[in-house]
């Protein structure tokens, strides 16, 4: 059976068991069946001309495109619409209004605090890119900004990611962070392709071309892959305003990538998991209703006591997340003080190593061009690595709690009747799964059905899951951390870079040769000790806080709905005997449609 | 009761019967030899030298606790910011000599001063640069109470920081040590090659301490945030290591105040700095050495002497047989050792497999290694490039700098691959016993721990301890050091040559140089990445000599091992079959020697045993 079919099959059923956020779930995957599309991120520095490139897929230029950073907010362009285009921006809540070409244009080059993203929904030139959603991204002059943060959450939804580089400008080090970037976000999804579109080119460009090698050149050194290379030409002065570079080639390559075999088959298959997902988890939740339904009022005194289980694990639990945010908030306290301690050793005994500078300027380039960023950065990952060694063993502690939970469950339950002993394994399955690895996993089983793992669970999947709301929300997972970790330290290092290079710029056209050394070592230590008070304040106001909040959460999405579904099952009116074998009518019927989509799939 | 066990153990081994009798039943050695090897066990009880190296990262105030608390005055030198990782042993003597004694690499020696400044010269990366001096290692004399009982301390730096020559020192220095002293810091936690060094010396030796080293600006919840975090590291390093109820204590101690407490004559502050706590404990469990030592001698010596009465026994019995009982028994005999041996060569053909296997692995490994971290690197050196670092010494030192993680990444790699590697082995190995002609209870006695230490002591006269463990153990160690690892940071000598040429001009102003470093990055690329190139091919290379050299290590061991099993069957047979015979001609004078014979036997077990 196809996914549509089990989907159509599963509407009904959600509809009667009343579970809104499956209902949208299913919706969207049903959607996405439907209407094939292909999600592409446009990525390129403020003045590569992204714009330009994906208002040539339209039939008239839509998007801001001055020589100025343009747009500083996120645009979708979705394809699917009339030839006529309608506005809309989406808020912070996820609310979607409409607007007017000139509000939209305004919004375009200066989004209000409110506004998460802009959208046009419009017809493209030619039919067959009609698939296409595109995400114009804000140009960005430094990675190291709170874009970054949004990028991060863009790319690895995307079925295809394009980087446009300037001819003229090349590839420099922007460039370099941003494919960095890109490459680190795409590398759990090798299906992800991206595409390299080296714009305002020379007519004419032969592939051997100097500079466009060393474009290539570069774009492998970040990616480890050669991506496909696009050119596009210049546009000549003498065509008339709007200039709309002739970007076809580019919607026509891509097109032609989303279209591949490969590529439909990878989506029919996620699209297959997720439909499986999806039914095997509303199987998994009938089970637990109909489990409900026939405990007897004797059992309830088994089930309250699970819950107390529950809760007081979740009180340990809790009592254990805020232990190890006190451990962190003194530790890398210590780690920051020690650590630049350590570098202004370090930079005092280089700096005053005069036999080893030819002059003052030699020994600046080298504090501001490398050794201030790799000093530093070497705290900030030792920092890291304290942050990430404590929340392992905190992960640790937590499955020793809920395992305890599990056991003492268990127990109890030894002499409850056959549903009552049911319902607690159920419980039990559910807790040891989601503790371990905290809730990563259990996030995971969402998506990957009972004991199943969601290992491979592809952009697709998360793009349909995330899309339907709040599912998939700021999670407690190992990538949090790594990117925690790595928005520290890359914030860390821009501090730096503000505050310490200017300084050492202008002492270095200052003063006399013969004091360059001893005053340069003062401003460093002056400004290193800035540095130290805004580790200590990230760290403090922002990083700790983050974490302490999404260990919390983390806590709360093993127990809390566990211990609510489980209270309120005591409170069910268990007479309703109807109610049992309609669900267990419906749990059936999403067995066959399981069953159904198996044979499909072999 | 100590003094008697010593004193029986002692006579015993001086006895010159011991060696007759040993060579006359087992037959495997010749009394000479025997003769020889008891001699050195012996000596080995009286010398009271008991090795226990420092192991921690520079910086960490290793050498800081060390004066504080072997000296009344600055002895190693402690602000190098960097030190050749030279070891230092710390020995007693009642009256210390004012000078340490240097040896070199040659066996040559000379004496210096021991003063700090002195030592300073061979310590010191600056004045003894890459070790030109060629030193393997110093000595110097202390007289503090803590070396009394033979304890001697050396200074060593972690493995992982090490370059070849030198592990293969410190290497022999674990391989005779009795425990050691990981030094930690409070921040960072252990590191990952901190943990790699605590997982390859911590089973190999009988006690490991852990000193955690406070800085005199730490507070206690600081210290003590910091010890738990160390002790959960350590924990789990147990865990995986399976190193049973090893102690995980973190001692805390002061490096600092212990040094200036001892120059200061302080006692009191000497106690609050930690270190009378932790010599306490040092030297509580140092009293237990010397016990263990002379416990598994003993429990050798029984052990033998329980073989060498089960020979007896047989050769007794068989004087009773006819020829042909005799050569059935062989050949029954001769028939399970061949399934023994079978065993044993279908252990060590999958132990082969597995070798092959981890080659295989570990070669894609340092494949995609070597292509992103060539990848990286290129990618470092353009931003530096970008930057305006295009020149001379300045290029030199940031490729040093960026060097040092992908280096650290791919040795780290191996270690962990290695050991894990040898984990498998020993499990694989870990119910195999070594051929016996007739079972005796005693072997299995032996604790596993004690018949490492037992093989550390005893390497070069008793080859194998009670199982293939403690062989596959030391050949893990011994394959891996022995390769040239430091010599991968070789090429940036070349860099730095290639580029040296050109200097940096006057100061132009700061738009004008942009166009400048512009184009003279384009330039320095090819250059830095021929650099980049021979750095990774290097380092490549000798990984990958080290893992052959590794694993054909094992597979050779594993060789000569069968080979020795095989022979020592054979000899065993041939010894029976000859005393059978010669035996048979004098048959009632032969047995009253036989029951003499025992009759010491017995009486030496009982003394033992006493």
């Amino acid at each position: 059976m196809k996914p549509i079919i089990a989907i159509d099959g599963l509407l009904p059923i959600l509809e009667e068991i009343g579970d809104q956020e499956k209902i949208c779930v299913a919706n969207l995957l049903k959607n996405r069946i439907d209407f094939p599309s292909a999600y592409l991120t446009v990525v390129g520095e403020t003045s590569s001309g992204k714009s330009s490139i994906i208002n040539g897929l339209l039939s008239e230029p839509l998007l801001p495109m001055e020589a100025t950073p343009t747009n500083g907010t996120v645009v979708h362009i979705d394809c699917s619409g009339e030839k006529s285009p309608q506005y809309f921006v989406i808020d912070k809540n996820g609310n979607r209004r409409k607007l007017g070409y000139q509000s939209f244009q305004e919004l375009c080059k200066k989004p209000d605090e409110e506004c998460l993203r802009l959208e046009i929904l419009v017809s493209p030139r030619l039919e067959h890119h009609r698939k296409l959603h595109v995400f114009d991204t804000p140009g960005f002059n430094s990675v190291v900004d709170e874009h970054a943060e949004v990028l991060t959450d863009f790319l690895p939804e995307s079925d295809v990611i394009v980087f446009v580089v300037g001819y003229r400008q090349g590839f420099g080090q922007v460039e370099q962070e941003l494919l960095d970037m890109i490459g680190e976000a795409t590398k759990a999804d090798p299906s992800i392709e991206i595409v390299l579109v080296v714009n305002r080119a020379p007519a004419n460009l032969q592939m051997q071309n100097k500079r466009l090698v060393e474009i290539k050149k570069n774009a492998f050194d970040c990616l480890g892959i050669e991506p496909s290379c696009i050119v596009v030409d210049s546009v000549s002065p003498e065509q008339p305003e709007p200039r709309v570079p002739e970007s076809k080639k580019v919607w026509d390559e891509i097109s032609k990538i989303v279209d591949s075999p490969e590529r439909t088959s990878t989506v029919k298959e996620k699209l297959h998991f997720a439909a499986n997902s999806l039914l095997q988890e509303v199987e998994m939740e009938l089970e637990r209703l109909c489990l409900e339904l026939e405990i007897s009022p004797e059992d309830r005194k088994y089930i309250l006591q699970n819950v107390k289980h529950l809760s007081d694990a979740r009180e340990k639990c809790l009592n254990r997340v805020k232990e190890a945010t006190e451990d962190l908030r003194v530790l890398t306290r210590t780690a920051a003080r020690r650590g630049v301690d350590g570098i202004k050793k370090t930079l005092k005994q280089e700096i005053e190593a005069t036999s080893k500078w030819h002059d003052k300027e030699l020994c600046l380039n080298w504090l501001n061009g490398h050794a201030l960023q790799h000093e530093t950065r070497k705290v900030c990952k030792g920092i890291e690595q304290i942050i990430q060694e404590r929340l392992n063993s905190l992960d640790k502690e937590i499955e020793e709690i809920a395992n305890t939970a599990v056991k003492n469950i268990e127990r109890d339950t030894e002499l409850a009747s056959d549903s009552a002993r049911k319902l607690a394994a159920n419980i039990v399955r559910t807790v040891l799964f989601r503790a371990s690895g905290m809730v990563a996993k259990s996030l995971l089983s969402k998506l990957g059905g009972v004991g199943g793992t969601a290992a491979g669970t592809g952009n697709l999947v998360k793009m349909v899951v995330k899309r339907a709301g709040k599912m998939f929300g700021k999670t407690f997972k190992r990538t949090t951390y790594t990117k925690i970790g790595r928005f520290f330290t890359k914030k860390m290092i821009k501090k730096l870079n503000v505050g310490l290079m200017v300084a050492v710029e202008i002492i270095a056209t200052v003063l006399e040769t013969a004091t360059w050394q001893k005053s340069t070592r003062k401003n460093l230590t002056k400004e290193l000790d800035k540095f130290q008070e805004a580790m200590l304040e990230e760290l403090e106001k922002k990083t700790l806080p983050e974490i302490d909040k999404s260990n919390k959460n983390g806590v709360h999405e093993i127990f809390d709905d566990l211990i609510d579904t489980k209270k309120k099952a005591c409170e069910l009116d268990h007479e309703k005997k109807s109610t049992l074998e309609r669900y267990r009518i419906l749990q059936t019927k999403t067995n066959e449609l399981i069953g159904s989509m198996k044979g499909a799939h072999s | 009761m100590k003094n008697y066990e010593e004193n029986a153990v002692v006579s015993l081994l001086a006895d010159k019967e011991l060696p007759v009798l040993h060579a006359r039943y087992i037959g495997e050695c010749t009394e000479q030899e025997m003769g020889e090897q008891y001699k050195m066990i012996e000596q080995k009880i009286g010398a009271d030298r008991f090795v226990l190296p420092v192991i921690g990262v520079q910086g960490s105030g290793k050498s800081t606790f060390l004066n504080g608390i072997c000296f009344n005055q600055p002895m190693l030198p402690i602000d190098a910011a960097e030190t050749t990782c030279l070891p230092v042993e710390i020995t007693y003597s009642e009256q210390p000599s004012k000078s340490a004694k240097v040896i070199y690499k040659d066996g040559r020696t000379s004496e210096v001063p021991a003063v700090e400044d002195e030592l300073a010269k061979f310590v010191h990366s600056q004045e003894n640069i890459e070790n030109r001096l060629e030193v393997d290692r110093i000595i110097i004399e202390s007289n503090a109470n803590i070396l009394k009982t033979g304890i001697v301390f050396v200074d060593l730096p972690g493995l992982g920081s090490l370059t070849a020559a030198n592990k293969d020192t410190t290497i022999e220095y674990v391989e005779e040590a009795v425990g050691a002293i990981f030094f930690l810091r409070t921040v960072p936690p252990i590191t990952r090659s901190e943990a790699n060094d605590i997982k390859m010396i911590w089973p190999r030796v009988v006690s490991a301490f852990f000193v955690q080293n406070r800085w005199t600006d730490e507070s206690d919840v600081e210290a003590e945030k910091g010890r738990e975090g160390n002790r959960r590291i350590i924990e789990e390093i147990r865990e995986q290591g399976r190193l049973g109820d090893k102690n995980t204590d973190v001692h805390v101690v002061n490096s600092y105040k212990a040094h200036t407490s001892s120059l200061e004559d302080n006692q009191a502050a000497f106690d609050a700095s930690g270190a009378a706590c932790f010599l306490k404990e040092l030297s509580e469990t140092g009293v237990n050495w010397r016990q263990n030592i002379l416990q598994s001698i003993r429990d050798r010596l029984a052990n033998e002497l329980n073989d060498i009465k089960s020979k007896l026994d047989i050769q007794r019995s068989d004087l009773n047989l006819s020829r042909e009982e005799i050569e059935k028994q062989i050949k029954e005999e001769r028939k399970l050792f061949e399934e023994y041996i079978q065993d044993a060569e279908k252990r060590c053909e999958n132990a082969e497999e597995k070798i092959d296997v981890f080659t295989q692995e570990h070669r894609a490994k340092l494949n995609s290694w070597k292509n992103s971290a060539r990848r990286k690197l290129r990618n470092e050196m353009r931003t530096r490039l970008r930057k305006g670092i295009t020149d001379g010494p300045m290029l030199t030192n940031v490729m040093m700098d960026l060097q040092q993680d992908p280096h650290d990444e791919a040795w780290n790699e191996l270690d962990e691959d290695i050991m894990k590697l040898s984990d498998e082995m020993r499990e694989d190995f870990g119910d195999f016993q070594t051929w016996q002609m007739q079972k005796t209870d005693g072997r299995q006695t032996l604790h596993i721990e004690k018949a490492t230490r037992w093989e550390s002591l005893l390497k070069p006269t008793f080859s194998i301890g009670g199982t293939a463990i403690g062989f596959l153990a030391a050949a893990a160690v011994a394959g891996k050091y022995a390769a040239v690892a430091g010599s991968t940071l070789g090429p940036i000598g070349t860099v730095g040559g290639a580029i040296l040429g050109s200097v940096i001009g006057a100061w132009i102003g700061s738009k004008s140089k942009k166009v400048v470093v512009n184009s003279r990055a384009e330039n320095r690329e090819p250059a830095i990445n021929a650099a980049i190139d021979e750095f990774i091919e290097n380092t490549r290379k000798a990984i990958k000599a080290e893992v052959e050299r590794f694993c054909a290590g094992i597979k050779e061991d594993l060789d000569d091992w069968l080979n020795q099993e095989r022979d020592r069957h054979e000899k065993e047979q041939k010894h029976r079959l000859s005393n059978y015979e010669s035996g048979r001609e004098e048959k009632s004078s032969r047995l009253e020697d036989l029951k003499a014979d025992k009759l010491k036997l017995v009486e030496w077990q009982n003394r033992l045993s006493c």
